[in-house]
């Protein structure tokens, strides 16, 4: 496979996809290898529209959990709120299967496990999916307006217990994860400053009735507070603000789409300060930030081809997409994403997932095999006769980041069979 | 669980001792347990998030506690007194009977200096018994079991912690009939690879496969146990754990995880049932192991990444705090109480200092338990 006038050959536009899509169809293959890496990286990240999404489902609100009379009325409305957190994340799922626009999902599930909330937690549904909407709104855009919407959103303020932070008895919970996980990252900020932005944020809280954000000026504490330095009578607007002067808050930004993007091995320090320079030089865009590390060499580099672990989304989500066979019930999917360690919508804890190597151990690497093997079992002849025919190199290409560790393709076997064992193979894995 | 080194810096130097705690000759007692240690099994309990110390052992004659705690603290009426100055949380009235039979021992103000408040650091620390301002790859318990076993440590339901690490054998398992059913096909291929996750995928594919095997062949011993503890899934855990020990399969080292210890807000109700749950699970597997006789080879302790904060919040919670209590259980415990009483006077930025280093404790297990060298540089205490 030679390159033409600069054009991405096979393995180049399969990578730009896999990693910026759910799975890659080897018609979009083809279409990307018509350009070069840059105006691919461009078509990628500018073509994905924010506004793009399945109906929202229709979810109880908040104050129809709170009537409950009699048992029967409470585990009436117990049930309603567990169909209710089914119904979200199955559009959660049914979003991810049929968007014409995966880096948006791509983008919404990275904010989502960055800026995590539980759905067991919070208990509202209907909050997590404002949530969502949010993530989908702002994916994309700016991160300085992303950390104002979520320090305001009703479903993080209750995740993190912020709704309780009051006056002369903060709760520091959202404000120890806003340092230490949204923003400046661990080691960069004290306990002092902790307690600091604790308080500036007393106060900030969720209206019952109107399920909005509410500024409680007679629970905030309005005291002279000192935050990194800055003093003053600080209200949480003013700790983001500090936050986002720190270089560290674009670094930390800058090492998570490293590993969401390039690797699940550690990155070069300077990579980060140069990717951390210009997401702040560009007053935090986004686009800005993701182009550049999608135009580096690092993201090119053979180095990192074929050694990052899938995560489940990528791939249950991504086998359905690029092979375009029947999926299984989206209730099956959201069970397949529990039981293989990515719980949508209720990650285990504020931290979200690691990912890399933490996706796989004894219990989740064989089932994840064998589901595999059922996705290519079980698919019914059509779909699977509608899957490309191509030369076994060209499948391989398509299908597998690197070579296969078991036995080559046959000619001797047909389309299934090949399929299995191009599946089934670890490499397969990895992307 | 993975990890990387970022920064490795050299050990702090010598801490504080704390009262209460001695040191050993690590020969002595290795030469000791040389023989009983290979059926030696510990099994770690995990209480993720952070458990509330200062009301799973309270300092009840306290006037501060109850001052510093308006709305959670235990009534003094329900609380379930051990000692003139503690009593346990009333939650765990089922371990009473190993208390007074002297089988389990409390370790009071376990913790380590610089105490690190986020959960994900400090898990990280207590996981693979590094310094506060150090990052080590291996967990503390494959690092100290090395290779010389099939399986080094079993996990249900939960991440390796303290059993992950390049050399040892750990399995993570959800269900252990599921496990061997679903990986009777599975081929271990014995190529290696210089990318690290396919080399990753590789070793774990071969651990699978040889230990598929090993565990087929020894379940057949053992009975499934589970109607015999409690229904709920930490229980059911409980259960397997006793179903491979039964089976005098001689896995070293087990792990489970307790979760939702995070209480920082309406805490009373939710810890409340928490400890329940632990105390149920830890009865019925005391009960089990007991009845086929292997208390006197098992040790049960407990861990989390910190304690809570003393004073409680607006929400009737607590916050992240520092050092806190933990419990060890087993047939060859030395019952009673280790470490310092809560000092409710001389707090950390609200939190109990710590009298007690982890390092203590792992190296008691490590060095008269297990009768392995003790590669950590603190004082022992003679819970065992």
């Amino acid at each position: 496979m030679v390159a033409v006038m600069g054009k991405m050959n096979l393995q180049e536009a399969r990578h730009l996809l896999m990693r910026t899509g759910l799975g890659a169809r080897w018609h979009d293959i083809q279409r990307y290898q018509n350009l070069s890496k840059k105006r691919g990286v461009h078509h990628a990240v500018y073509s994905s529209s924010n506004r793009w999404m399945l109906p929202p489902p229709k979810l109880a609100t908040w104050i129809s959990w709170s009537v409950k009379q009699t048992p029967k009325q409470r585990q009436h409305l117990r049930r309603r709120l567990n169909r209710d957190k089914q119904v979200l994340k199955q559009w959660f799922v049914k979003n991810m299967l049929r968007t014409p626009y995966p880096l948006t999902e791509r983008m919404m599930l990275f904010w989502h496990n960055h800026f995590t909330s539980s759905i067991n937690k919070v208990n509202q549904p209907n909050l997590l999916l404002k949530q969502n909407i949010l993530f989908r709104r702002h994916g994309l855009a700016n991160f300085r307006q992303l950390l104002y919407a979520v320090s305001r959103d009703p479903a993080m303020l209750i995740y993190l217990d912020n709704d309780s932070n009051i006056k002369g008895k903060p709760n520091e919970n959202f404000a120890r994860e806003l340092l230490e996980l949204f923003t400046l990252g661990e080691g960069h900020y004290t306990e002092a400053d902790i307690r600091a932005a604790a308080k500036a944020f007393t106060g900030w809280t969720v209206d019952r009735r109107s399920q909005s954000f509410v500024f409680r000026k007679d629970l905030h504490d309005n005291s002279i507070k000192t935050f990194m330095g800055k003093r003053g009578r600080l209200n949480g607007k003013h700790i983001i603000d500090r936050i986002l002067q720190n270089p560290h808050t674009s670094e930390h930004i800058a090492r998570q789409f490293w590993a969401e993007f390039i690797s699940d091995e550690k990155p070069n320090s300077q990579t980060i300060r140069r990717w951390g320079n210009i997401f702040r030089r560009s007053h935090y865009d986004i686009r800005t930030l993701l182009v550049a590390v999608l135009n580096s060499s690092e993201f090119w580099s053979s180095r990192y081809r074929g050694e990052k672990i899938k995560s489940p989304v990528e791939l249950v989500v991504g086998t359905l997409r690029s092979l375009i066979i029947k999926p299984p019930s989206t209730k099956r999917i959201v069970n397949i994403c529990d039981t293989l360690g990515q719980k949508l919508l209720s990650p285990e804890t504020p931290k979200g997932y690691a990912g890399g190597q933490e996706w796989i151990d004894t219990f989740t690497l064989p089932t994840r095999i064998n589901l595999m093997a059922e996705f290519i079992n079980k698919a019914n002849r059509r779909d699977i006769s509608r899957i490309p025919k191509l030369a076994i190199k060209d499948t391989e290409h398509w299908l597998l980041p690197r070579k296969p560790i078991r036995k080559s393709l046959s000619h001797a076997l047909n389309q299934q069979q090949n399929l299995h064992a191009l599946l089934t193979d670890p490499a397969y894995q990895l992307t | 669980m993975k990890r990387r080194t970022f920064i490795k810096l050299g050990s702090l130097g010598a801490l504080p001792l704390a009262t209460g705690v001695f040191a050993e000759n690590a020969q002595a007692s290795q030469r000791r347990n040389n023989s009983a240690s290979k059926k030696r099994t510990v099994v770690l309990v995990e209480l993720r998030g952070g458990n509330d110390g200062l009301n799973t052992l309270i300092p009840f004659t306290d006037p501060l506690y109850y001052k510093l705690r308006p709305s959670i603290a235990i009534p003094r009426k329900s609380m379930l007194p051990i000692s003139d100055s503690l009593a346990m949380h009333p939650s765990l009235r089922l371990l009473q009977s190993y208390w007074q039979r002297k089988e389990m021992a409390w370790l009071q103000g376990v913790g380590y200096p610089r105490s690190n408040r986020s959960h994900f650091r400090s898990i990280d620390i207590w996981d693979t018994a590094s310094n506060y301002n150090q990052t080590i790859d291996e967990g503390w318990v494959a690092n100290l079991l090395g290779m010389n076993h099939d399986i080094t440590g079993l996990a249900f339901n939960t991440d390796l912690g303290p059993l992950s690490g390049s050399k040892a054998n750990s399995l993570k398992i959800n269900d252990i009939n599921t496990f061997v059913r679903s990986n009777q096909l599975m081929k271990a291929s014995t190529s290696n690879s210089s990318n690290n996750a396919l080399s990753y995928l590789l070793k774990t594919e071969r651990i699978v496969a040889e230990s598929t095997e090993t565990l087929k062949s020894y379940l057949v011993k053992a009975h499934d146990v589970t109607r015999s503890f409690p229904r709920h899934s930490f229980g059911k855990e409980f259960a397997s754990v006793a179903r491979l020990i039964n089976s005098g399969i001689g896995i070293p080292s087990y792990k489970i995880t307790l979760s939702n210890f995070d209480t920082h807000a309406m805490q009373t109700h939710e810890h409340s049932r928490l400890l329940k749950m632990l105390a149920d699970s830890l009865h019925a597997f005391a009960q089990n192991m007991k009845r086929n006789g292997h208390w006197d080879n098992v040790l049960v302790m407990t861990y989390s990444e910190f304690g809570r904060q003393v004073a409680e919040n607006s929400s009737r919670g607590t916050d992240h705090g520092e050092a806190s209590a933990h419990l060890v259980m087993g047939g060859k415990i030395r019952g009673g109480i280790y470490g310092k009483n809560p000092d409710l006077q001389r707090l950390s930025h609200n939190a109990l200092r710590h009298s007690i280093d982890f390092r203590s404790v792992y190296g008691t297990v490590a060095s008269r338990w297990w009768g392995l060298r003790n590669p950590w540089n603190r004082p022992l205490i003679p819970f065992v």
